[in-house]
């Protein structure tokens, strides 16, 4: 019986040898195909409703916006738009690029543009873009490739709001016949955009499958068709990546970067401009409204250890809360400095302060360690904290509903390099923010009239002074975005959070 | 004959070994239970971010960490030493709680009989065929979680048992003659199940007790796993399981040191309840 098994082994090695000898032109003919594992699942994709990060990163390889943003100098670059102007103060005009044919192979003209625009502004849809698009009030199309934005007033950042990074308008463009023609529970399931992929198959829950438009007007990218699954549990999908069970992985956790970078079939590929992480304190109630108390806070902090601990080389500690990516940032304003000493004297009659808080647990990286860490510090001053961990699901519900707590950590994505980001939490028309500021409302809106740019950074330094000084934010640290790639892929992570399936390269092994 | 005999004896002898090991065991852990943090080697609540996920044997600042440190550089062996409170506290509480009630009610169903019978039958299978973790999730999720919720959670999920061992035991009891005796001298049914239905029924609701232990000791840490245990200080033991899963392929400390300590726990108040079992059977009276 044996030894009539060993001719037989040998036939099947011989076989498998000889067909390893045709794989390399087998794989001349091959698909390339990027298997790439999520963090979470997806929920709906329909560009106009949903602003959720892992329906994003499947939405921005189908949708495009007008215009994108050139990753070495910040500044905005055609894309869909070929050019655009400010013809009077209030008006913009856009001329679209010729040549563009939606997935359906109906070509993209203003009436296009129009209809989204109107259809984000549309009361009726709630979309998640809404309130980034406030101040337009009439979209006119001109002729087939020329739109007129009107705006109630000057809006400098407008144009910023059309193109696809850090989430301040994400109005990607959508056709207006396909909408037309199909219910909301179809656009949620059929996304059909302009872009380089499209929708393959998507089987709820397990995966979804994109594949190369090709009929693309820009170029054509390199990998054919993307295969997205989801992994929530962070080492299972870091394992998944070391199995070779798929290429690209998202969030990848700094405990799991070394073993990434030994391993033989995948590296690391990180972003410095990461999610910005704003430790908010509830300065309109008790008792955060007294400054001192929001100083004491503060200062109790030892952000710059936290930081160099939890997060080691992949994260900064920064003095104003936003990205030193955006224009206006002021690199001269330093983080509050750990002073218990100074907080103990601050408190001084008042301790202890008892606060019950919520905290999050992997929303963000290491954000246990980091609320941990910063409840034994605040401790160490005179406050008694009484920590319970929400679901992130109901925990965002209870922020905007400004019932998160006395103090949270948030994370932004500044990728669109304005300042305006932060009146998203700083702002108190805005539904996540805990600041009810006069002052800062008025400094905003005067920055946000303002066209001439100079004048504008003027005004927004001021912003970030004043934010500082009133200590609206305890703390402020920016985290790498981490992504684990195998070795057949490589990627230069320029904007964080935004995976972009048609920048991966193959490598050749 | 001899063989079968010195197997029984070496049997013997080994469960006795075991007993030992699991009453000193015990016996440490209820030790460590009531002085709390005072045998705890350093402060557990104390942070070392430089001297975070150290493996054990590292030598920090305040000394030797023999079984490591966790994601925020605490001893690992003194969180473990401040966790045995918690977990003995609110599983004790909760089975006494679950026994009290659990007993009371069985006693009475058992002795009225009729539809008293019937609504205990009926409630103890809702109960039993609803999933306790989801039961468990949705309450503490929607109410704050405190020690006497977490309490009264985990006793809503072992007091069935009990009602059903006391139910059934009563019934049989209260069919005897000298019952039937007490009542003749109109004895009051209170009288009648304190003084001669309870001291009856009592061995078995201690075996019970001993074994439901075990369950709410794993209770206990599921409900801290998922983030909705009683809130503490520094961590209790389910608690540092679930922190520690993110670093199980690069710090394997976090994980093994509380889930032996969850595992060594259970095994020995299960031993002891074995023991207690065979004492208390008349069948293996004598062994």
């Amino acid at each position: 019986m044996s030894f009539k098994a060993i001719p037989a082994t040998f036939l099947t090695l011989g076989l498998a040898l000889a067909s390893s000898t045709f794989l390399p032109s087998e794989a001349l003919a091959q698909k390339t195909v990027a298997r790439v594992a999520l963090s979470g699942g997806l929920d709906r994709l329909d560009p106009i409703m949903s602003a959720n990060g892992t329906d994003l990163v499947v939405m921005t390889q189908i949708y495009e916006t007008l215009l994108k943003l050139d990753p070495k100098t910040g500044e905005l670059k055609p894309h869909l738009a070929e050019a655009y102007r400010l013809k009077s103060p209030t008006v913009w005009e856009i001329k679209l690029r010729k040549g563009v044919k939606f997935h359906d192979g109906t070509p993209l003209t203003a009436a296009d543009v129009k209809y989204t625009i109107e259809r984000i502004l549309n009361k009726d849809l709630a979309s998640a873009h809404y309130s980034q698009l406030t101040t337009v009030s009439e979209v006119r199309v001109i002729d087939d490739y020329t739109v007129e934005i009107e705006t109630k007033k000057p809006d400098p950042v407008l144009m910023r709001r059309m193109q696809p990074i850090g989430g301040s308008g994400r109005v990607f463009i959508v056709s207006k016949a396909y909408y037309e023609k199909h219910s909301p529970e179809e656009l949620t399931n059929l996304p059909m955009g302009t872009g380089p992929y499209k929708l393959g198959k998507w089987e709820k829950g397990a995966s979804l499958t994109l594949v190369k438009n090709d009929s693309y007007w820009g170029d054509a990218p390199d990998v054919d068709e993307g295969v997205f699954t989801f992994i929530p549990e962070n080492s299972t999908r870091v394992n998944a990546l070391l199995q070779n069970e798929v290429d690209v992985i998202q969030r990848l956790p700094i405990a799991d970067v070394e073993r990434v970078k030994k391993s033989s079939n995948a590296h690391v590929v990180a972003s410095p401009n990461g999610l910005v992480h704003t430790l908010l304190l509830d300065s309109s109630k008790p008792p955060f409204n007294d400054l001192n108390v929001r100083k004491a806070f503060a200062h109790a902090l030892d952000t710059e250890e936290m930081v160099e601990g939890l997060l080691g080389e992949y994260g900064r500690v920064l003095g104003v809360p936003m990205g030193p990516n955006v224009l206006q940032f002021d690199s001269s304003i330093k983080p509050y400095e750990h002073n218990p000493e100074l907080s103990k004297k601050l408190l001084q009659g008042k301790t202890p302060i008892k606060l019950n808080t919520f905290t999050s647990d992997g929303r963000y990286v290491n954000d246990r360690d980091f609320y941990q860490v910063i409840n034994e510090q605040l401790k160490q001053v005179g406050f008694e904290i009484t920590p319970q961990t929400l679901e992130w699901g109901r925990f965002i519900n209870m922020m905007q509903n400004r019932s998160g707590g006395p103090f949270y950590i948030i994370g932004w994505d500044f990728g669109e390099g304005d300042a305006s980001k932060m009146n998203s939490f700083l702002q108190s028309s805005s539904a996540l923010s805990v600041t009810q500021d006069p002052e800062y409302d008025r400094l905003v809106t005067m920055a946000g009239e303002e066209t001439d740019e100079a004048k504008r950074t003027e005004i927004w330094k001021q912003v970030q002074k004043y934010v500082h000084d009133q200590y609206f934010v305890a703390a402020v640290w920016q985290a790498s975005s981490l992504y684990g790639f195998s070795n057949k892929f490589d990627w230069v992570a320029n904007f964080g959070e935004n995976l972009a399936l048609s920048e991966f390269k193959t490598v050749k092994q | 004959m001899t063989e079968a005999v010195a197997r029984a004896i070496s049997a013997l002898r080994l469960n006795r070994a075991v007993l030992a090991i699991a009453l000193i065991v015990l016996a440490i852990l209820v030790a460590l239970a009531i002085t709390g943090d005072a045998l705890a080697p350093m402060d557990p609540a104390q942070q070392s971010l430089r001297a975070r996920l150290k493996p054990p044997g590292f030598e920090g600042r305040t000394g030797i960490h023999w079984l490591g440190t966790d994601a925020v550089g605490r001893d690992i062996l003194s969180l473990i030493v401040a966790g045995a409170r918690p977990a003995l506290l609110v599983s004790g509480l909760a089975v006494a709680l679950a026994g009290f009630i659990g007993v009371l009610v069985g006693m009475f169903a058992g002795f009225r009989g009729g539809r008293m019978v019937d609504l205990l039958l009926y409630i103890t299978n809702i109960q039993l065929a609803f999933p306790f973790f989801l039961l468990a999730v949705t309450i503490v999720g929607i109410v704050r979680p405190s020690v006497s919720l977490v309490v009264f959670v985990i006793a809503l999920g072992c007091w069935v048992p009990f009602a059903r061992i006391a139910y059934s035991e009563t019934m049989q009891i209260v069919e005897q003659e000298y019952i039937e005796a007490v009542h003749v001298m109109r004895g009051t049914t209170f009288r009648i199940l304190l003084r001669h239905v309870l001291p009856n029924i009592l061995p078995n609701i201690i075996v019970l007790a001993t074994f439901a232990l075990g369950t709410a000791i794993v209770m206990e840490s599921g409900l801290s796993f998922v983030g909705l245990g009683v809130p503490t200080r520094t961590p209790t033991w389910g608690k540092m399981l679930s922190e520690g899963r993110d670093y199980m392929q690069t710090a394997w400390w976090l994980t093994v040191f509380p889930g032996f300590a969850i595992f060594l726990l259970v095994l020995s108040i299960n031993v002891c309840g074995e023991r207690l079992r065979d004492i208390t059977d008349p069948k293996l009276m004598g062994r």
